[in-house]
């Protein structure tokens, strides 16, 4: 593959291979006989000057990787002749460390796919194919027109919902949900089905989210990481599990499929799905009965351990922990020991775990067995999770005013959400908030009035929500749909309208990480092609258009310059956190927050009621739930195999499955299973088979593997683009978490408590 | 090199960058014109701008990019060596795509007034120059001859067989057959 991002490799290649090292070592003792001659008429020539890569030939921009990952790549994008010709990670940010992942690296791949969509479209009957281009004009023409249709027939707005989650991250994006609030009161889908019950969990716990720099973990001595696989999804930081290992420390998998990560750990469990509670408190009982608590901590900076011992005294015994997560006792015990004894000691709570009826139990058990080793506040310790601390934006472009005499929704409390920065302002009327893991339900139960239209951007529904069945029935009931996107998704299949939309290259804004401390800039590199526009020049564009066929009805502003919009995102308080005077200082590469300690929560003020560490949380007993991290059974099976649906190494969600990079390697899905399972079908490796459950089915190849546990069945979401029409969504319905309502607006979705059969075709 | 011969070309360059039925209808009129071919009375046109979006325009995948760079390089990828070789033709023809970058320069449609351009010129000149000549062979050998005979297959492949969108794929071919044959017997390699 010779293609951009390999275009430096390419120049600086370019030299060896016109002269081989022989021919090459001939030529400079030829150029060296020139240099004794007079010569008169040729004058020196460097092959090196005239093949080597050249810094200074290209325009070199600074940009931010907008997905939903963990490690929010500080890119340095080379532009030549206005294209951008490759990419690579800064070595600016000791984070990204000048390299980026396999998805990174096919970004260019992405502005430059034939397949893009590149106009905005009108599609005459849903999943007809029968498209039609329409010029802005006509299409916001359309919008506008049936906004206006809205309010006239519901005498609100309410009837007009809006389904974004986490597509592109860069802070002025948040100017969707203020094209809503600036048209009227709307219905938001909210909540998230990322990492809710764990958000929960750690609030009751610690008062916060709040997760210690992931470039401590160099510090631990010991390292559990549990329930998550940066191996594919956080490639960044394995370089901190690493050197952690070569300084000594022992790094322990936890993970019900042995992921690369697991590979390389010195420990692997493979625990019963779900069962990471249990296995938690048996570690916890363990660890108390020799005598291992940091009894400083408890006392000190803790309440409510004395209840939590004596729940595990009185309900808990490592052969019981064994027994329900199938890990040998003496392994419990002996894992136990050695977290308790190293100091510090640190566990990563991936969101895999949490995705489950009983995930939040979970993560407060796991907390809890960090909290009473005394590894919370510690630098290379902490329950890492994530955090929002360097989120600190303004919101400009999120913070719209409705248009006077809005009427919305009366009882509720507006939009909520764990990105959700308005900061809960009282108003008379609000939005209406339906829960966005049951997308499908929402907008099939929601009366009075009914979703007539729905707004997608930075979401892709039909590859993401659950029960991809219930989903096309309910958005069949809808009068409009309009999906803003870069490319043609089932999604937009099921839309009437699609609007073209940037890709990072094409537009200023400002990315931070939920996991480590940088924050850096991004700006437009490139003119943006064909007839995209970035989501906030969408919303002026409505504007414009809504207050020209009705005067007053949308307050967003019509005239927008992105790059304006991304300075007003700036305030003291992050120059101050980030140590900057002005955030054109960023165009110099990404910038560090300046930590007090690269541990969260040093100071032992915590975020909770009481101000410290709650084994016992009356808040979390207050909104439903044992104020204990009691053991909390997981959902039952209603089929013969667990389903497990997790993230593809090739992809993020739906994004860059579909790009040609991406499919040399990852060409088309399959279903993992072990060899005895598939004995026992009569089902050979690569054979088609069908995988099905009450939700729906999928017919897939499979792949026999000993990686994956014996009555389990993995597929690797999501979706693979023009020609296939995969989507584990057909199998994972819309059952809750048990947590996420507290702090995001809805509880999280049971992905992995799912279960199904499986036969071969 | 002959009136007919430009009208052609206008034809086919306005029907390649056709954002509506009534363009394609009138581009498709004018190719057919020049071709003696016929379009069948009673054409929908709504459901050849269905055809035409789903070949060459989107939203979803499109089979046949009538960009040279999805055919010239490495990887099916636009603005890649083909867009700027374009771009450096027309810089000396003295013209330029609009807002550079924003649509490939090497669309077909671009590529196509190009053509006429060099072709006018080439007429216009008593003794046509050398340079002038030179660049449209290059640019009919070398660029449109590395990149147009699969965008054509591809079309072919993938448009409905004796369609609107078919018969000007056809007039393409049988434009750029007649172009390379000249060129062939004018200009010996």
């Amino acid at each position: 593959m010779t293609g951009q991002a390999t275009f430096k490799e390419d120049c600086m290649s370019q030299k060896t291979r016109a002269l081989s090292r022989r021919q090459f070592l001939k030529g400079l003792s030829v150029a060296g006989a020139a240099s004794l001659l007079p010569l008169r008429l040729l004058m020196p020539y460097s092959a090196e000057a005239a093949t080597a890569f050249r810094e200074q030939d290209f325009q070199i921009f600074r940009n931010a990787c907008p997905r939903n990952c963990y490690d929010t790549c500080s890119i340095k994008t080379y532009v030549k002749d206005g294209v951008v010709k490759f990419i690579e990670g800064a070595q600016e940010s000791t984070f990204t460390k000048g390299g980026l992942c396999v998805k990174g690296y096919a970004y260019p791949r992405r502005v430059y796919s034939p397949d893009r969509i590149k106009y905005p479209m009108v599609q005459d009957g849903r999943r007809t194919g029968n498209w039609r281009r329409v010029s802005w004009d006509e299409a916001m023409d359309r919008i506008a027109k049936k906004i206006l249709e809205i309010k006239e027939k519901d005498g609100n707005l309410l009837g007009m919902g809006l389904s974004k989650y986490s597509g592109n991250f860069g802070i002025t994006n948040y100017g969707v949900e203020g094209m809503m609030s600036s048209l009227g009161y709307t219905t938001r889908f909210v909540g998230t089905p990322c990492w809710p019950a764990g958000i929960d969990a750690q609030n009751y716990d610690l008062g916060d989210m709040w997760c210690n720099d992931p470039e401590d973990m160099v510090k631990s001595r010991f390292v559990i990481i549990w329930g998550a696989n940066p191996a594919w999804c956080s490639v960044h930081s394995m370089k901190y599990v690493n050197e952690a290992k070569r300084r000594g420390a022992k790094v322990v998998v936890i993970d019900p499929i042995f992921t690369q990560t697991a590979a390389k750990g010195d420990v692997y469990w493979q625990p019963e799905t779900s069962s990471d509670g249990a296995l938690a408190l048996g570690m916890a009982r363990h660890i108390l009965d020799q005598g291992l608590v940091d009894t400083d901590f408890v006392n000190t900076h803790a309440i409510g351990f004395a209840e939590f011992a004596a729940y595990l005294r009185e309900n808990v015994t490592v052969e019981w922990a064994s027994q329900v997560s199938g890990i040998p006792a003496v392994q419990i015990r002996e894992v136990a020991e050695e977290f308790a004894t190293a100091d510090p000691a640190t566990i990563w709570i991936g969101y895999g775990m949490q995705r489950h009826t009983n995930g939040g139990a979970s993560v407060r058990a796991i907390d809890a067995l960090v909290a009473m080793t005394g590894n919370v506040g510690k630098e290379g310790g902490g329950a890492r999770y994530g955090h929002l601390r360097t989120w600190g934006f303004n919101y400009h472009a999120l913070l719209q005013k409705q248009p006077e005499g809005s009427t919305g929704f009366i009882g509720a409390t507006g939009p909520k959400g764990e990105f959700d920065f308005t900061k809960g302002e009282a108003a008379s009327f609000t939005d209406r908030t339906v829960n966005i893991n049951k997308t499908a339900q929402a907008i099939l139960d929601t009366k009075d009035p009914v979703l007539r239209m729905l707004w997608v951007s930075c979401k892709n529904p039909f590859a993401q929500d659950f029960d991809r069945p219930k989903l096309e029935k309910a958005f069949d009931t809808l009068e409009m749909v309009v999906s803003v996107e870069q490319f043609f998704t089932e999604t937009v299949n099921n839309s009437d309208i699609v609007l073209p939309v940037t890709t990072l290259f094409e537009e200023w804004t400002v990315n931070a990480s939920y996991w480590h401390y940088w924050v850096g800039i991004n700006e437009q590199a490139i003119t943006p092609m064909y007839e995209t526009k970035s989501n906030i020049e969408i919303a002026a564009l409505l504007s414009r258009k809504m207050n020209e066929l009705s005067p007053g009805s949308c307050t967003f502003p019509q005239d927008i310059d992105t790059r304006e919009w991304l300075e007003k995102e700036f305030n003291q308080g992050m120059y101050d956190y980030l140590g900057i005077k002005h955030w054109t200082d960023l165009k110099n590469g990404p910038v560090k927050a300046k930590l007090a300690s690269s541990a969260s929560w040093s100071d032992m003020k915590f975020g909770t009621p009481s101000g410290k560490y709650e084994f016992l949380s009356e808040l979390c007993q207050q909104n439903g739930h044992d104020a204990l991290p009691r053991y909390k059974e997981g959902r039952k099976a209603y089929d013969e195999f667990r389903l497990l649906t997790p993230h593809t190494k090739f992809g993020l969600h739906s994004q860059f499955v579909n790009l040609d990079w991406m499919q040399e390697f990852n060409k088309e899905p399959f279903l993992y299973m072990h060899p005895d399972d598939a004995q026992e079908k009569k089902i050979a490796d690569l054979d088609t088979v069908r995988v099905f459950n009450k939700v729906g089915e999928l017919k897939i190849k499979v792949k026999l593997t000993s990686n994956v546990a014996k009555k389990s069945l993995v597929i690797y979401e999501a979706w693979f683009g023009a020609g296939n029409d995969f989507n584990v969504q057909n199998l994972v319905d819309d059952e809750s978490s048990d947590m996420g309502a507290y702090k995001t607006g809805a509880p999280g979705v049971a992905i992995h408590g799912q279960f199904a059969n499986v036969e071969r075709v | 090199m002959n009136d007919g011969c430009i009208a052609s070309l206008e034809g086919l360059r306005d029907f390649f960058c056709a954002s509506s039925a009534i363009d394609l209808k009138d581009a498709a009129g004018r190719i057919a014109e020049s071709v003696d071919a016929a379009i069948l009375p009673g054409t929908d046109w709504t459901a050849v701008e269905y055809e035409f979006n789903r070949l060459f325009v989107g939203p979803a995948a499109i089979p046949a990019p009538p960009y040279a760079s999805a055919y010239c390089e490495s990887d099916r990828v636009l603005m890649g060596k083909a867009a700027l070789e374009a771009r450096q033709l027309y810089h000396r023809l003295g013209l330029a795509v609009p807002q550079e970058g924003v649509i490939p320069d090497d669309h077909v449609a671009y590529e196509l007034e190009a053509m006429i351009v060099l072709k006018s010129a080439l007429r216009a000149e008593a003794s046509s120059s050398p340079d002038t000549q030179a660049l449209h062979a290059w640019f009919v050998r070398e660029h449109l001859g590395r990149w147009l005979p699969h965008f054509i297959l591809a079309t072919r492949t993938h448009a409905s067989a004796g369609g609107v969108v078919a018969l000007a794929t056809d007039a393409l071919a049988a434009w750029f057959d007649n172009e390379l044959n000249t060129i062939a017997a004018s200009h010996p390699e």
